[in-house]
């Protein structure tokens, strides 16, 4: 997989990334900003993504932003995680200047008005019920993220610790946080799509070259300490089956490490062929969902296994039959035809992953935030070099006890 | 708008049995898509869950178990998605173009030597039934299902919904008989896209153009005269966050001559981030974190439905602000400017609907399943282009007549505000 861009670097600091992709009448237009909940203060938790809701209030001279955007028939919207909050807009080329001109407008000129702010916060509030809180096992991150993160901001959701921090969240905090992070050095741009590099660059010099640099100095963190104890809590919740969920700590997305354990989850529940389903779901019929991923945080993120259990098993058996499929993988090295497959599956998936030219430009602005937005084009070269003794290594090193949290999700009978 | 429609026709060849194959070619694409489409969906069967577990069973062969099976498209790096809906089945497998032949071999196998054992039946259902535990959970799911069955009776094959205790009543050879009637070459069409090539065509012609049994096409659903009248319906679901609301009912199919006037009236409506629901019901009142509206073409009939997650004491408001809503656009023609934001916002979603092969492909089926060709797109972008504001205002006095529209509610009563 090759993804080539040209890159351009403006004087006060906004990274510029451009990929040619002519197959498509649409131009995908990628704004991220370097900031996420991670950089939220623990009493105001959700402000970021309260913040990307409050982007789409408009300006002095855009006071309807979706509706201009529209108007060219455009379309645009936003995410926020942990660690960086992404804008995005695809507009029919003959209109890409339109992004540049909304973009570099509401970097600098939103308007946070008190009524504003309070409709958004309530349909932020109404998001925070609908995705955590009015659905089954819906609150489950809120749970295990202040369990598995002790020191590190990676303790709280993007959503929030609680929807009273978003109702009670003051404006100037809000204000403050804008006026901070949303600066030209603090992002990173992409523009995918019937485009040469030359005018994108040209297009964001008149937009954004403009706007003064933020300065910002580089965030610190205070990082997670290695854990050295098993944590364990258990729930008792109004759901049909309980669940069981097994998080580890390791390396950041970067890591070889990642590489490793982004295989490892396929090979234990990618598939109907995978491990997990064969032996455990099909087979011991201990769960009737197993799955094993990993979470791709910047940071030293986790690598989870969540299973729902079976009526009539319990825990300790559970969680027996888990670690017997752990210690396998330990102690015997996969057969060649399975790491085929898995790196099969897996280029599958990245292909599809890089398919459309919005896709290509918020995964380059991705990577150029980790490092390098070449780097997008070695991914499965990375995941190639995996061999079984790489495994083998991580498992052993990782998926120990005392690095693991445990969340026993029990249904109220 | 510039726009090729005549890429939205596929190349079409008749196999030796009659099975149509639809060509999409992408020559420059690692990925290839292939779908099979069988006139199987759950309107046809006789037992609740039967199209389903058929279609979800379709994996171990004469040759191969389950497992052989599915360890094979693994190997392969295919994904397989199974779909059924109230009309068709279908099942669809994205693979990298370099294994496209010992796809279509495997392809060959599960449809033609399927096996169906009583022990993958219940695992199958255990599965499914804890999925069923799970979705009940959920005001929306308990809303939609309700919504149905409220707008096509619970005897109408729309308007069933499976209960607990059907996943305990389905047999091996439900599901069996299921297969051998509806999984034949008369009820099959076959769409290829992406990055095949001669020989893949000629392979899919071989192994499927032959040795399947023709039957008998499926006697399609024809419009049913008399639906139930318009109600409203709450279901009580106590201790949930947000209330559930559906409200909709039976509109013109896709091929009526005044069905484009009408999508046009729905997206202005609830069709997009700027619509008057979403504008009024989300960003004016922060009732919801989102609300639309949607035109669900099914093959006897079209539903219009309205969806929406609400504050719990809000439900009632919420329809009332939908009225209110069809009221406004009844007493008052849309402006001028309001109808070119929807011309463009429609033709911008419109391009990247199909932006790329996969989508093309995609859309086919319902083209194909309602008999309709590039010319519905077509017309379409013509009366976008041309409606005036008082032809909206007239479409909303024809459509959205007060008493005309089913309303579903789930929540908790006691938090339901008078």
């Amino acid at each position: 997989m090759n993804i080539p861009f040209e890159k351009k670097v403006l004087a006060n600091g906004l990274k510029v990334l451009v990929h040619k992709d002519t197959t498509t009448p649409m131009a995908a237009f990628n704004l991220l900003y370097d900031v996420g909940s991670k950089d939220e203060h623990p009493s105001h938790t959700g402000l970021a993504h309260l913040l990307e809701h409050l982007m789409f209030g408009g300006t002095r001279r855009f006071p309807d932003f979706d509706e201009v955007i529209e108007g060219a028939g455009g379309e645009n919207n936003a995410f926020t995680n942990n660690d960086f909050t992404n804008y995005y807009l695809q507009m029919p080329k003959d209109r890409l200047e339109l992004a540049f001109e909304v973009e570099s407008d509401r970097m600098r000129n939103l308007v946070l008005s008190p009524k504003k702010v309070g409709i958004q916060k309530d349909v932020v509030i109404e998001e925070f019920k609908e995705r955590y809180l009015n659905r089954p096992y819906g609150d489950v991150d809120l749970l295990l993220r202040p369990l598995c993160y002790t020191r590190h901001p990676y303790a709280w959701a993007t959503i929030g610790k609680e929807t009273a921090h978003i109702a009670d969240m003051p404006i100037a905090e809000i204000k403050s946080f804008y006026n901070r992070y949303y600066r030209p050095d603090n992002a990173i741009l992409a523009v995918a799509g019937p485009v040469e590099a030359e005018e994108v660059f040209a297009l964001s010099e008149k937009w954004f070259g403009g706007i003064p640099a933020g300065g910002l100095s580089p965030r610190t963190l205070t990082p997670e300490p290695e854990q050295t104890e098993a944590r364990r809590m258990e729930v008792v919740r109004d759901v049909p089956y309980s669940t069981l969920y097994k998080v580890y700590h390791i390396g950041e997305r970067m890591s070889p490490d990642f590489y490793v354990f982004d295989l490892i989850s396929d090979l234990f529940s990618n598939g109907k062929s995978s491990r997990f389903y064969v032996e455990l779901v099909k087979k011991q019929r201990l769960f009737n969902e197993l799955d094993a991923y990993v979470s791709a945080d910047i940071e030293p993120g986790t690598f989870y296994i969540r299973g729902r259990l079976n009526e009539g098993v319990g825990y300790a058996e559970a969680e027996a039959a888990l670690q017997a499929q752990i210690d396998t993988l330990a102690t015997q090295l996969p057969p060649e035809h399975e790491l085929e497959k898995i790196k099969n599956k897996l280029e599958t998936a990245l292909l599809f992953s890089n398919l459309k030219a919005l896709d290509k430009a918020t995964n380059l602005c991705y990577f150029e935030l980790m490092g390098g937005a070449g780097n997008l084009s070695a991914e499965m070269e990375k995941y190639a070099a995996v061999d079984g003794r790489r495994m083998q290594a991580a498992v052993k090193r990782y998926l120990r006890d005392e690095n693991a949290t445990t969340l026993y999700y029990t249904a109220k009978s | 708008m510039n726009f090729d429609y005549r890429q939205l026709m596929p190349e079409t060849l008749r196999l030796g049995n009659g099975i149509p194959l639809y060509l999409f070619p992408d020559p420059n694409s690692e990925l290839l898509r292939i779908e099979f489409i069988f006139e199987a969906g759950s309107c046809f069967q006789r037992k609740p869950i039967q199209a389903r577990a058929c279609n979800a069973l379709l994996e171990a062969t004469l040759h191969h178990s389950a497992d052989a099976m599915t360890e094979r498209f693994d190997y392969y790096g295919a994904y397989i998605e199974k779909y059924v809906d109230r009309d068709q089945s279908s099942l669809v497998i994205y693979a990298l173009a370099r294994y496209s032949r010992e796809i279509v071999a495997l392809c060959e196998e599960i449809f033609k030597e399927a096996v169906f054992s009583a022990t993958e039946l219940k695992l199958y259902l255990e599965k499914q039934r804890s999925q069923f535990d799970i979705a009940m959970q959920k005001v929306a799911e308990v809303s939609r299902r309700a919504f149905f069955a409220q707008v096509f009776g619970e005897g109408h094959p729309y308007g069933q919904n499976i209960e607990r205790a059907d996943y305990d009543r389905l047999q091996r050879e439900d599901v069996e008989a299921f297969y051998r009637e509806f999984y034949v070459a008369a009820n099959a069409g076959i769409v290829l896209a992406g990055g095949y090539n001669d020989e893949t065509v000629k392979a899919l012609s071989d192994r499927f153009g032959c040795g399947f049994p023709i039957g008998q096409a499926a006697p399609l659903p024809a419009p049913s005269e008399a639906l139930p009248s318009a109600r409203s319906g709450f279901v009580p679901k106590a201790g949930a966050l947000q209330a559930s609301v559906r409200m909709g009912k039976v509109v013109m199919p896709p091929t009526a001559a005044d069905f484009s006037t009408f999508k046009v009236l729905d997206y202005l409506f609830g069709g997009y981030f700027g619509s008057r629901i979403m504008q009024n019901i989300r960003e004016e009142k922060g009732y919801t974190y989102g609300i639309s509206s949607y035109i669900l073409p099914l093959r006897a009939h079209t539903v219009w439905i309205v969806a929406s997650e609400v504050k719990q004491a809000c439900s009632r408001q919420v329809v009332a602000e939908i009225r209110n809503e069809m009221r406004k656009l009844c007493d008052r023609k849309p402006g001028k400017k309001e109808l070119d934001i929807v011309r463009q916002v429609y033709q911008g979603d419109f391009l990247r609907e199909m932006d790329g092969i996969f989508e093309i492909a995609e859309k086919w089926k319902f083209l194909r399943m309602f008999g309709l060709t590039d010319a519905f797109y077509r017309q379409f972008a013509e009366t976008l282009e041309q409606i005036t504001p008082a032809e909206i205002q007239q479409a909303a006095q024809r459509y959205f007549a007060a008493d005309s529209f089913h309303v579903t509610v789930c929540g908790d009563e006691a938090e339901r505000a008078e």
